[in-house]
């Protein structure tokens, strides 16, 4: 949670030093993006690195009894992670309300666009966590999910808008950014922090896209992981 | 019906050959390595009636750990036919699962960072286990493994012997009637070691609980098991009752005679004087050519004696000499 602020703080002081309106890009104001990183740090902090656990299993070799469980492996640990992923969720929104009511002294939302806020930020952190199982279960192959995953990351962080909105990008990075997933995780809950409910039903519409998707990507990988264990052990 | 019943069962592994030498990183980059078979098991067949407690034994490598995954339904066999509770493991997994318990000593089933309780009630839930059967379950199986003061912890603060326990404890949580056991007791210290067979040996006695053990440690087979299974690169070697393991393949035994002679003697084909005090004698017979009842006959004969101890070797050397291959059943006089 300190981090957390941490990083609001820089930025916030960051913006404040920066020439926002060169940006040409209307609306973006010091207050909009402290909300907007508010948003996409607060996925980001709460989901973790959960594949570390299914990379550490496969490793390990404790795969072994969850597999044999009665249970499908894939919707069990998801289930956990969201769970965790919850409680998380909850305590993080407090202390990102809490850091924008210090800064800003309000919440740039009106109340059905902090409801849709809600729904797209579950949507979001189900992508995220859909696509941590994946690459978790990638060492099945690799031995290893590290690598995979600091790729990934690093997609995320650029194509998904992680500290500044992927409006201001060129717009060929832009398109890139906006046809990527990594869009739906970050970008499209916390542009409701500039827009307001403007977009929000295209940006929800693209994240039941994508989750549907990662849903099929999911039991894709899941399945190829599973019939690689039981033919060649773990 | 058996509890289990595995036929002509076949895993063997495919992986390619990585080439030897100097330069074998290179070549490995430069050339597919050519694709070979590891045979892991071969044709095994046993049964086990349900209620059994069974050491399933061999050294390192010989194909027990693969055989207990494939009868967990966690590996495909390559041939072969196996049912568990009447199930067929590598196709009904998850069903099997509700019959089963596991416990694989190195490798946990609990979160590490939850408290013990918390891990159990998530078991629960996973085993769709009622709340009402959970509560009376657990009281009864805290109890009985002495975790009762653990279930508030930390899993990650539990030492190895603990967590083993609670490891038991989840495994049983859903009344499984097959228990897999792979090393329970390794890295446990003795008193660990005695309570825990205790409690495994209590429970399957009570609940006519299949028990198949894999361990290295014999006194875990000595204290739990009735009959043992013995393989050996993959292949069946022996299967039969711990008595006539020792019965049958005692090659040696020890006799210690205590006597009223100084310096007693005792001369008889194949028996071998290993230690001579004052009023004591340690003889070491081989069974093949003299009986023991005879040696004991002539001893009472041919000398005045005070008392008779007669020694068995350890199981432990009994196996590593099955393992040796420098024995075979003991011919009957």
């Amino acid at each position: 949670m300190l981090l957390y602020w941490l990083i609001l703080a820089i930025f916030w002081g960051l913006w404040a030093a920066t020439p926002l309106h060169e940006l040409g890009t209307a609306g973006l104001t010091q207050d909009r993006l402290l909300a907007y990183l508010a948003v996409t740090e607060w996925i980001a902090f709460a989901v973790g690195l959960p594949y570390r656990e299914v990379e550490a299993e496969i490793q390990g070799g404790t795969i072994d009894m969850r597999l044999a469980r009665p249970v499908p492996f894939g919707l069990a640990t998801l289930a956990i992670w969201i769970g965790e992923t919850a409680c998380r969720l909850v305590v993080l929104g407090a202390a990102g309300l809490a850091a924008l009511l210090y800064a800003l002294g309000m919440i740039p939302l009106t109340a059905p666009t902090a409801g849709l806020l809600v729904i797209s930020v579950v949507l979001a952190v189900l992508l995220v966590l859909l696509w941590h199982l994946q690459i978790g279960l990638v060492a099945a192959w690799l031995g290893m999910s590290a690598p995979t995953f600091w790729i990934w990351q690093k997609c995320l962080f650029v194509f998904g808008g992680l500290i500044m909105p992927i409006t201001i990008y060129p717009a060929g990075l832009g398109a890139i950014a906006r046809a990527s997933p990594f869009a739906a995780m970050l970008f499209a809950p916390a542009s409701l922090m500039l827009n307001g409910a403007e977009q929000a039903i295209s940006a929800v519409s693209a994240q039941l896209a994508w989750l549907a998707l990662s849903i099929l990507g999911a039991v894709a990988v899941e399945r190829g992981a599973i019939r690689r264990f039981v033919e060649h052990g773990t | 019906m058996s509890a289990i019943a595995v036929e002509h069962l076949t895993k063997t592994f495919r992986g390619r050959q990585r080439p030897a030498g100097e330069r074998r990183g290179l070549r490995h980059l430069l050339t597919r390595p050519a694709m070979r078979d590891v045979p892991a098991v071969s044709d095994l067949s046993f049964e086990i009636a349900a209620g059994e407690r069974v050491a399933f034994i061999g050294p390192n490598g010989a194909g027990k750990s693969t055989t207990l995954k494939i009868l967990t339904g966690i590996l495909n066999p390559s041939s072969g036919h196996a049912a568990v509770a009447g199930l067929v493991p590598w196709q009904q997994r998850r069903h099997l699962a509700h019959h089963i318990g596991i416990v694989f000593g190195q490798r946990s089933q609990l979160w590490y960072h939850l408290p013990v309780r918390a891990s159990l009630d998530l078991i629960a839930a996973i085993y769709s286990i009622d709340r009402g059967t959970y509560e009376s379950r657990l009281s009864r199986l805290v109890e009985r493994f002495e975790v009762v003061d653990l279930l508030d912890r930390p899993v990650s603060q539990l030492s190895l012997g603990q967590r083993i326990r609670v490891e038991i404890v989840a495994a049983l949580l859903h009344a499984p009637k097959i228990l897999l056991l792979d090393e329970p007791t390794i890295g446990l210290d003795v008193t660990a070691k005695a309570a825990l067979r205790d409690h495994l040996n209590a429970l399957s006695r009570e609940e006519r609980t299949t028990v198949l053990l894999t361990s290295h440690d014999t006194g875990d087979i000595e204290h739990i098991c009735e009959r043992v299974i013995l393989i050996d690169h993959g292949r069946l070697l022996l299967d039969l009752s711990l008595e006539r393991l020792r019965r049958d393949f005692l090659k040696t035994r020890t006799i210690v005679l205590a006597t009223d002679e100084e310096q007693p003697r005792l001369d008889l084909p194949g028996v071998t004087a290993v230690a001579s005090e004052p009023y004591r004698l340690t003889l070491a017979v081989g069974v093949a050519v003299t009986p023991i009842e005879r040696v004991v006959e002539a001893a009472l004969t041919h000398l005045s004696l005070r008392d008779i101890v007669i020694e068995n070797p350890p199981l432990e050397a009994v196996i590593a000499s099955i393992y040796r291959g420098d024995t075979g059943p003991r011919v009957p006089p």
